[in-house]
């Protein structure tokens, strides 16, 4: 019973003795709010960082549900109301009577993605000393699809820019970008998203090659084209359709077929409820 | 048997209960109150730094350049630094030119002789080096924390510069070789001068201690270039110059030290 009692005293004491020498105390500061169950709502600007052939500017809309603090699903999609030839694409038809193959020019104007966001790597951010703000580090991906053009015409001719559409294509996209909680409902986000979709032409405005080549020849009065394909997708008038289709045709001409990387950075500001 | 005396048990219970309650103690003593962790760990006020980066040209489709980058600045504050960029690059013409090359125009109509005349492509100039003065407003401090126990200090900021800078200017497609024949690879018209160049960007450094940190940059490159109009292509020399904004983004990786 002595010895029961002796190691009564002595056992909790070498406990107590144990923790203390291998104590690590780690000061966990309680979050002022969490995104865990929200949605959250962003408008971003965008614009494409690796113009050479193409250049796009826009907005897109997204829509994210934080299942858990570093886990969202997301819904997006994106408009690009400059979606257009880059200069030195023009500019090698100006001066050089070059183009790039019409695979490697094709225009993005829209696009819709499904995906998931993960958000591993927490952070803090003072600005002058001041105010603390959290900040995370996220990565996306999501598949969807993109709305594609052709331009038929540069900006210099005669009655500007023109373009053939050249429909739906597969996409996928990656993200890597930064979110700054300005508070428990607002957000800052900054993102560079690579929009990955393939790029075979073989049709534009629904007409082949040949179409096209007829209609250059007889504008409206062509004949036998394909189902879906109509001269008056070209333009208003028989000047810019017989261009256009004339474009269209030596575009087509060469068939070409590509996965173009369209990197765009984008900023935006996100609201969560 | 023998009992254990009262005196003996109510001490035994007293010592019993006492002493989770002292290790409770040595347990908050350990952790004491949270520490401020908002203050700056990396202090730069009246510190110099020297710096060092490998730097790529990023949207120069007609031009590849790559190089390096030494900066040596001042810190007279936590936000803001002065000093010197001393850039050297190793240019080329990409293979997107050689391409282009390969595919120009006649010179002169072949039915006829007559001679054409064009415009010179933009983008032909090499930036082979630059001196600028430069300044760098750091106003953000943050920190990262990997896997939760790896934590990184950071603070990113904005810089601008000004000074003069060499180029190297190779034409694309004007060749330096009257004639109607194709232009060889070496006749291209080409020139070098130097011209005032500014730069602005953005970048952020990680610290890597109080001497050694890495940085990132994204810096643009403007200054005046010039392009030939409405010139003979069978006549080097001909047409007029015209102005342009030349412009090139570079990314610079790399690291610095604080002294």
């Amino acid at each position: 019973m002595r010895l029961l009692l002796a190691a009564l005293l002595v056992a909790p004491a070498a406990l107590a003795q144990a923790d203390t020498e291998v104590q690590r105390v780690h000061v966990v500061e309680q979050r002022p709010f969490s995104e865990a169950n929200r949605f959250e709502l962003t408008l971003f600007g965008l614009g494409q960082v690796n113009p050479r052939y193409t250049m796009h500017a826009g907005l897109a809309l997204e829509l994210s549900y934080h299942l858990r603090e570093n886990f969202a699903l997301l819904l997006g999609v994106s408009y690009n109301p400059i979606a257009h030839q880059s200069a030195l694409t023009e500019e090698l038809a100006a001066k050089v009577d070059q183009q790039p193959l019409a695979a490697n020019a094709l225009l993005l104007q829209a696009d819709a993605l499904a995906g998931l966001e993960l958000m591993p790597i927490y952070g803090k951010i003072s600005i002058f000393d001041g105010k603390v703000l959290r900040l995370g580090l996220y990565l996306n991906a999501g598949l969807g699809a993109a709305k594609t053009r052709l331009q038929l015409r540069p900006s210099d001719a005669v009655g500007g820019r023109s373009f053939g559409d050249t429909g739906f294509r597969p996409e996928a996209a990656l993200g890597a970008g930064l979110r700054i909680f300005a508070g428990d409902r607002v957000t800052v986000r900054l993102e560079l998203r690579d929009r990955i979709y393939s790029a075979y032409v073989s049709k534009v405005n629904g007409c082949t090659a040949q179409d096209a080549q007829s209609i250059r020849a007889s504008g409206t009065g062509a004949t036998g084209l394909t189902p879906g394909c109509s001269a008056s997708s070209f333009g208003g008038s028989e000047e810019e359709i017989k261009s256009g289709a004339g474009s269209a045709a030596i575009q087509l001409g060469d068939p070409s077929s590509s996965v173009i990387n369209n990197l765009a950075f984008q900023g935006g500001v996100s609201w969560l409820f | 048997m023998d009992q254990p005396s009262r005196i003996f048990m109510l001490f035994a219970a007293a010592s019993v209960a006492a002493l989770p309650a002292r290790a409770e103690d040595a347990g908050a003593r350990s952790a004491g109150p949270p520490s401020a962790v908002q203050g700056k760990l990396y202090q730069l006020s009246g510190r110099w730094e020297v710096g060092v980066a490998f730097t790529a040209a990023l949207n120069a489709s007609l031009v590849d350049q790559y190089g390096g980058l030494l900066s040596i600045s001042y810190h007279p504050n936590e936000w803001l630094d002065f000093g010197v960029d001393l850039l050297a690059n190793r240019t080329s013409l990409s293979s997107l030119t050689g391409q282009i090359r390969s595919g120009l125009p006649a010179r002169a109509d072949p039915s006829t002789g007559q001679h054409n005349t064009g415009d010179e492509m933009e983008g032909g100039d090499q930036l082979r080096g630059a001196l600028l003065a430069m300044a760098r407003f750091a106003p953000i401090y943050g920190k990262l924390s990997l896997a939760a126990e790896l934590p990184i200090h950071f603070q990113a900021y904005l810089l601008a510069g000004a000074g003069g800078a060499g180029f190297k200017h190779e034409s694309i497609n004007l060749c330096g070789a009257p004639g109607a024949g194709t232009c060889a690879p070496g006749d291209y018209q080409n020139a070098s001068s130097v011209k005032p160049i500014g730069e602005a960007g953005a970048g952020m450094r990680f610290y890597l201690g109080q001497r050694w940190s890495l940085r990132a940059e994204i810096r643009g490159f403007f200054y005046p270039a010039t392009v030939v109009r409405g010139a003979d292509m069978t006549q080097p020399g001909t047409g007029s110059s015209a102005r342009y904004l030349g412009t090139f983004a570079t990314l610079a990786l790399g690291a610095s030290a604080l002294f």
